[in-house]
């Protein structure tokens, strides 16, 4: 564990000195928060689109499939499905921001020819593997939940009580909770297969966001309204992310033997 | 504390080392010459425990690799060719993180991280980036992170590869002070002079050993000993006079010198300078030119003495030790009355 811990500590320090990557964090995260909240805060979003900017069968639909809403005034569901729409972005970062760090971290390592002196300590391979998916993981889990506790805190100041109720219901909770740390674990998986195989993190980030793309799809049919996100369309997800996931970790661990990165990794 | 038996290692069909059986002492420089792709690097991992070897066994201090990898890194220092900073961290911090990675306590860290630190002259610059560092600086940097944990065997890959004459020199007197720590250092270079200025042994290796032995037990024993003689005069007007002589082997003409080829220099030495004297040679100075380690691995890999890559079989010439590990100066010289 102090070995896991140590390295961490490492990947946490290189990535605060980074200014690119912590850029890369920080700035969409404030957008992604901030401009929706001046839509809501501002009320242009009723001013905007109208009471009679979605057909009754539009709203019906809605109603339909977000049973929270049932009851609430045409407006009012044009804001919680803006809202719906900004919380499925956030549940994008996970999946980047876990990826651009550890195909930075990884091939990082590669330019550096760093992992050669890391490999001649005591280090377990398994332990380094965890230390550079938790770099990885955990600053993409904070980035989201806090970006999603902001933007909920925000929105019941602007907008309401029901509107932040809408957005801390059981499913949104469950798809912050299980759903984004699995997304990250999924991105950090992809990452270590693909930094294996290039010497370029650009290489490794666009080959890890063509595998990302039939998840970045789902979550972008919802925001197009051509699937919505309930429960149980949450529960299919989890479920095939920690399917995923688990053949990622197994090739992960494979690929992340001492003997392959000294003699295989180029 | 460094031993190896029938060691070797392939990769598919390829044998990358093989038949390996060395032992460094404690307190010894070895040296590992050989050229790119001869396998040093994959000797040094197999015996840092780092990848497994495909046949033979090796030990550390006492422990064989092998299943107990893990904690035997413990005990070995490794520099590899590159340093492998982290160049946006501070050196201090560098250092840290392979002490915890050593499992050093927190108070034991503090003191072992001042101590290297200060033995590469890098104290001052502790909490500076990395980045900001010279390419000796790293390198001292790197060479302070092999021994932060005070390991038994230390491994150094190239150690002066880059590096300026006056950082190499400090780098190699820091490998000398190893030697007085009673460390096992396992030297792989390319640069003939450094093995030759601090090896105890060295091993000429391409896939296996060539050549094993003191580096003046190669030079001597792999080239004849020559002998230059400057004159005032002519040096061709002699070269029939010399050849006439049983000791010489060959005489050849160079600019204002004579280069003759001996059996054994120490001996023949007077005869040539007497035969010289008779001849009304006017000798200026004689120079007993000791045959270069360089050209003794040259004529060894270039295929003379040893082996093919994956083949077979080198012939250890000496597995003796230098007395003080300090083979003598390339040349010594001799008064103009031909004493060597």
């Amino acid at each position: 564990m102090g070995r896991i811990l140590a390295l961490l500590g490492k990947e946490l320090d290189e990535l605060r000195h980074s200014r690119l990557i912590v850029s890369t964090l920080v700035v969409p995260s404030i957008l992604y928060v901030a401009l929706p909240l001046w839509l809501l805060g501002s009320g242009m979003v009723g001013g905007m689109l109208g009471e009679d900017a979605l057909t009754p069968r539009e709203l019906e639909t809605l109603r339909q499939s977000l049973p929270q809403l049932a009851g609430l005034s045409a407006n009012r569901v044009i804001e919680a499905f803006l809202v719906n729409q900004v919380l499925i972005l956030f549940m994008l970062a996970p999946l980047f921001i876990p990826l651009t760090i550890a195909s930075y971290s990884i091939i990082g390592e590669k330019q550096l020819r760093s992992l050669e002196p890391l490999l001649a300590t005591p280090i377990r391979t398994w332990e380094l593997l965890v230390a550079k998916a938790l770099g990885a993981v955990i600053p993409g889990l904070l980035v989201t939940w806090v970006s999603y506790a902001v933007f909920a805190a925000g929105a019941r100041l602007l907008v309401g009580g029901w509107l932040f109720e809408f957005m801390t219901s059981p499913t949104w909770l469950a798809a912050f909770a299980l759903v984004v740390p699995l997304f990250a674990l999924l991105a950090v998986g992809i990452a270590v297969v693909a930094s294996a195989r290039t010497n370029d993190p650009r290489a490794a980030q666009q080959l890890g966001a063509v595998v990302i793309l039939p998840v970045s799809g789902l979550l972008f049919a919802q925001v197009f309204g051509y699937v919505l996100l309930g429960a149980w369309l949450m529960v299919i997800v989890a479920a095939i992310s920690l399917a995923v996931d688990l053949c990622l970790l197994w090739l992960a661990v494979r690929l992340f033997d001492r003997e392959a990165i000294l003699t295989r990794w180029r | 504390m460094i031993r190896a038996e029938k060691l070797g290692k392939r990769f598919g069909d390829r044998w990358a080392v093989r038949d390996l059986s060395i032992e460094v002492a404690r307190g010894e420089i070895f040296g590992f010459l050989g050229p790119n792709g001869a396998g040093k690097t994959t000797t040094v991992r197999m015996l840092a425990g780092m990848i497994a070897p495909t046949e033979g066994r090796a030990w550390i201090d006492g422990t064989e690799i092998g299943a107990a990898s893990d904690d035997l890194r413990a005990r070995i220092g490794l520099l590899t060719e590159a340093p492998g900073l982290y160049e946006r961290l501070s050196a201090r911090r560098n250092l840290d993180l392979h002490a915890k990675l050593q499992g050093l306590t927190a108070g034991r860290r503090a003191e072992r991280i001042r101590a290297s630190l200060e033995l590469v002259g890098l104290w001052e610059r502790r909490d500076d980036r990395v980045a900001s560092f010279s390419k000796g600086m790293k390198q001292k940097l790197a060479i302070a992170r092999a021994i932060l944990h005070e390991p038994a065997a230390v491994f150094l890959d190239e150690p002066t590869s880059g590096l300026d004459p006056e950082s190499a020199r400090g780098v190699r007197d820091f490998i000398g002070d190893l030697r007085t720590a009673g460390c096992a250092v396992f030297l792989c270079t390319h640069n003939l002079d450094e093995a030759r200025r601090l090896c105890d042994r060295v091993a000429i290796f391409k896939s296996s050993v060539l050549r094993l032995g003191t580096p003046a037990d190669l030079e001597r024993t792999v080239l004849r000993r020559r002998v230059a003689v400057r004159l005032a005069d002519d040096p061709a007007r002699y070269v029939a006079a010399l050849r006439a002589l049983p000791c010489v082997r060959a005489v050849d003409v160079q600019a204002d010198r004579l280069l003759i080829e001996l059996d054994d220099a120490e001996r023949d030495a007077p005869t040539i300078v007497r035969a010289l004297v008779g001849a009304g040679a006017a000798v200026q100075r004689v120079t007993e030119a000791d045959a270069l380690l360089e050209e003794a691995y040259l004529s060894i890999v270039g295929g003379g003495a040893g082996a093919d890559a994956n083949g077979r079989k080198h012939d250890a010439i000496s597995d003796g030790r230098a007395g003080d590990g300090h083979p003598v100066g390339r040349e010594r010289h001799a008064d103009e009355a031909g004493r060597p």
